[in-house]
C-alpha cells in the first residue's frame, strides 16, 4: 500500500501592498526630469481632459502615457497596479455613468478619469515623495505674502505622508489579529484596533513635536 | 552657574479629579537616573513633567534651577526626550533632514547647519543611513536617528521613556551603549523609563513609581531586588 504524496497549497502570502516609496526602478529622463515640471505637466494635461471632453483626446493622453512609460522602461505590471487597487471604485463609477447617462458620454467620462489617474500614476512612479513635497513647499511659499502660515501647512502634510504607510500596517495587522480570532468579518475587530493606534500615534508624535519644540516648517 | 539637577517641591498632578502622581519632595543629581514600575504607575507622568509636556497641579518642578511652569520653553532647550515610538517621533523624508529640522531655529546657514547634521550622525554610527527613506530604515535606527534628532541640540538632561521597548535585544544594547557613551562624554545627565530591569541596573538611582507616588529610591540593586519580589509575590494566585 503506497500513500501518494500530494504537494498541499498553502495560501500565498500576500506581500503588504507599498504605498509610498513604490518608484519605478531606473534612471531614466523622466526619471531625472525636474519634479516641477513634471507636475506643471500633469497639472496641464488634467486640466486639458476636463475642459476639452473629448473620447479622442482622452485616448491620447492614456497612448502617451503608456508610450512615455515604455520610453522610460517603466514595467507595465507597475502602472497597471493602479488598476488592481481600485477596479472596484472604477467599476462603480462605470455603472453608475451608463445608468444615468448615454452610452457615448457614460466612455467619455470613464476614459478621461482613466486619462487623469494614469498621467498621475506615472508621476508617482517617476518621482520620489521627496521631490514632491519640495514642489509642494514652493507652491505654497507665495501664500506666506498672505499670511497663510505655510509653515504649519508643510508640516501637516509631511505627518500626513508619514501616517499613510503606518496605518496601512496597521491596518493590515488588524486584518491578521482579527483573523487570528477568527473574527476576519467583524468590522468591529478590523476597525477599532486601527482607530486606537491611529489616536496614540497622532498624541506621540505631537508629543514628541512639541519635545522637540518643532511649529513649523519654512 | 545655576544649580543642577532635577527638583520636584509638593508636587500634584491632577487629571479631573484624579490623581496621577504626588511627588512631595525629590532631589535628583545622579548622572544616570532610571525609573521602572507598573504599566499606569506615573513613570511617564514624571519624566513629562521635568521637560513640561505636562505641567504639574500643584507645586514646583525645577530643572537645572530653571521653573518649568515660568520658564517652559527655556527648559525644553536645555532637555531632550526620546519616546518609545520611533516611527510617531521622525517627520520628514529622511534622517538627514529630520536632524536638520531640529537645528533650523539654531543655524541659519543652510551649509553650516548640514555639517553639523552629518558631524552629529557620524558620532552616532549612523552616518550611512543620512539619506535614506525614515520609514523604511529599521526600528533600531529610527530609534537611533530620533536620539539623533534630540542629541545635536546639545541638551543637559536626556529623558527616555521606555526607550527600548520596541526594539530587539541587540538594537536595545546599541541604543544604550550609544546614549550612555555619549551621556558620559558631554556631561548630560539621563533619566530612562523602563521595563527592562537590566537596562534599569546600570543607573546610579532608581525610582520605582506604583500608584501614582515613588515606592522606592535608592540604590538599583535594591530597588530592583525588592521589585522582584513585591511583583511575584503579588501575581501568585491567591
Amino acid at each position: 500500500m503506497s500513500t501518494v504524496l500530494r504537494r498541499r497549497r498553502p495560501r500565498p502570502l500576500q506581500p503588504r501592498d507599498q504605498v509610498f516609496g513604490q518608484r519605478a526602478p531606473g534612471n531614466s529622463f523622466l526619471h531625472r526630469a525636474p519634479a516641477g515640471l513634471k507636475v506643471t505637466v500633469l497639472a496641464a494635461v488634467a486640466l486639458g481632459v476636463m475642459i476639452i471632453r473629448e473620447p479622442q483626446l482622452n485616448l491620447a493622453v492614456l497612448a502617451a502615457v503608456i508610450i512615455v512609460s515604455a520610453a522610460a522602461r517603466i514595467p507595465a505590471g507597475m502602472l497597471l497596479t493602479l488598476l488592481r487597487r481600485i477596479w472596484l471604485l472604477l467599476a462603480a463609477m462605470l455603472a453608475a455613468q451608463l445608468a444615468f447617462n448615454d452610452l457615448v458620454t457614460g466612455l467619455e467620462v470613464f476614459s478621461r478619469v482613466l486619462a487623469g489617474l494614469f498621467s498621475a500614476h506615472l508621476l508617482i512612479l517617476s518621482t520620489t515623495t521627496h521631490e514632491l513635497l519640495g514642489v509642494f513647499r514652493a507652491l505654497l511659499k507665495p501664500l506666506r505674502l498672505l499670511g497663510v502660515p505655510t509653515g504649519k501647512i508643510v508640516l501637516a502634510a509631511l505627518v500626513t505622508l508619514r501616517a499613510i504607510p503606518y496605518l496601512a500596517d496597521q491596518f493590515y495587522l488588524a486584518g491578521q489579529q482579527a483573523r487570528a480570532r477568527g473574527l476576519e468579518r467583524s468590522i468591529r475587530a478590523r476597525t477599532v484596533p486601527v482607530l486606537l493606534s491611529a489616536v496614540a500615534y497622532a498624541r506621540d508624535t505631537g508629543r514628541a513635536l512639541c519635545a522637540r519644540g518643532i511649529e513649523e516648517i519654512n | 552657574m545655576p544649580p543642577a539637577g532635577i527638583t520636584f517641591t509638593g508636587v500634584r498632578v491632577l487629571a479631573g479629579e484624579r490623581q496621577l502622581l504626588e511627588v512631595p519632595d525629590l532631589h535628583l543629581t545622579e548622572q544616570r537616573i532610571s525609573v521602572i514600575g507598573p504599566n499606569g504607575g506615573g513613570k511617564s507622568t514624571l519624566l513629562q513633567l521635568m521637560n513640561s509636556l505636562i505641567e504639574p497641579s500643584y507645586g514646583h518642578v525645577s530643572v537645572n534651577g530653571l521653573d518649568t511652569i515660568d520658564a517652559g520653553s527655556d527648559v525644553r532647550q536645555q532637555v531632550g526626550f526620546v519616546f518609545a515610538n520611533p516611527a510617531a517621533q521622525l517627520v520628514m523624508p529622511t534622517p538627514l533632514e529630520d536632524v536638520e529640522l531640529s537645528l533650523r531655529g539654531r543655524i541659519k546657514n543652510s551649509r553650516e547647519r548640514r555639517a553639523a547634521v552629518r558631524d552629529c550622525l557620524e558620532h552616532l554610527g549612523i552616518a550611512d543611513l543620512a539619506e535614506r527613506s525614515s520609514h523604511e530604515i529599521s526600528a533600531g535606527q529610527q530609534q537611533l536617528v530620533a536620539l539623533a534628532t534630540v542629541v545635536v541640540l546639545k541638551p543637559r538632561l536626556l529623558l527616555l521613556d521606555e526607550p527600548t521597548t520596541l526594539l530587539d535585544r541587540v538594537n536595545a544594547g546599541r541604543f544604550m551603549h550609544t546614549v550612555e557613551q555619549m551621556c558620559t562624554a558631554q556631561q548630560i545627565q539621563i533619566v530612562t523609563a523602563t521595563h527592562d530591569l537590566q537596562l534599569a541596573a546600570r543607573a546610579q538611582r532608581c525610582l520605582m513609581i506604583e500608584d501614582g507616588a515613588i515606592s522606592l529610591d535608592g540604590a538599583p540593586a535594591e530597588v530592583i531586588t525588592e521589585y522582584i519580589r513585591r511583583t511575584d509575590h503579588a501575581s501568585l494566585p491567591a
